[in-house]
């Protein structure tokens, strides 16, 4: 695995003295381990709203499509709406 | 990449089409933070209006704006913005809708438009985009 080194990033007091703490209770061997494994675990929880997400949108989609005119585009259905919108007025 | 969705695009998420596969990748792609996807307020009427109209359900039609709403980031329309969108009405006799998509996008800095909407994807406003560096994604014409 290609690894890239990212040196003098500034964290705050507040958190690098949390990071300290944690290596000193022996659960993790350095802080570096801390950070990457916390890197790690905050794309995992992204990835997974994403596809929680996407799942969702498929859900909704295929109980919307029930609904919306085969025979017409996204497109047309939506000019449509601004013919019809302008002579409401 | 910073994208721009009209209403169209964001109605073909929900609508199995030509296109709707470019819809869904760019929507996965911005939840992963891959891009930004940004519309107006306005688009959230158009597209409630869009919904109405094919007897879409309320409840559904508001829950498929909130779930969109978690990755799009729906702007103010602002004065600035209509007072663009006046110009573009004149300049390619469009309708004040779309007009008021294509001010927003060039405001709102988006590199890219997405747009299902054949009065949006002619010559002359394609090249009005790319004059501002907007690249035009006719969704006629991708998967």
């Amino acid at each position: 695995m290609k690894k890239m080194v990212r040196k003098n990033y500034l964290l705050p007091a507040e958190i690098t003295s949390k990071l300290r703490g944690m290596v000193k209770s022996g659960r993790y061997a350095t802080e570096s381990e801390v950070i990457r494994k916390s890197l790690l675990h905050l794309i995992g929880r992204e990835t997974g709203r994403a596809e929680e997400i996407s799942r969702q949108l498929d859900e909704l989609a295929e109980e919307t499509a029930k609904y919306l005119p085969k025979k017409k585009t996204a497109g047309q259905l939506v000019h449509q709406v601004h013919v019809e919108e302008s002579h409401a007025l | 990449m910073r994208y721009y969705f009209d209403a169209s695009a964001l109605v073909k998420r929900f609508k199995p089409e030509r296109g709707q596969k470019t819809v869904k990748t760019v929507i996965h792609d911005a939840s992963l933070g891959a891009h930004e996807i940004h519309s107006i307020y306005w688009a959230k009427a158009e597209f409630y209006v869009a919904m109405r109209r094919s007897n879409v359900p309320q409840k559904l039609a508001a829950r498929n704006l909130r779930t969109l709403a978690e990755i799009v980031a729906f702007d103010p329309l602002t004065a600035h913005i209509v007072e663009n969108a006046l110009g573009l009405v004149y300049e390619f006799n469009l309708h004040a809708a779309d007009a008021i998509h294509l001010a927003a996008c060039t405001n709102l800095a988006c590199e890219a438009m997405l747009t299902d909407d054949e009065h949006l994807v002619g010559g002359d406003v394609k090249e009005y985009l790319e004059r501002h560096a907007v690249k035009l994604i006719n969704l006629e014409e991708n998967p």
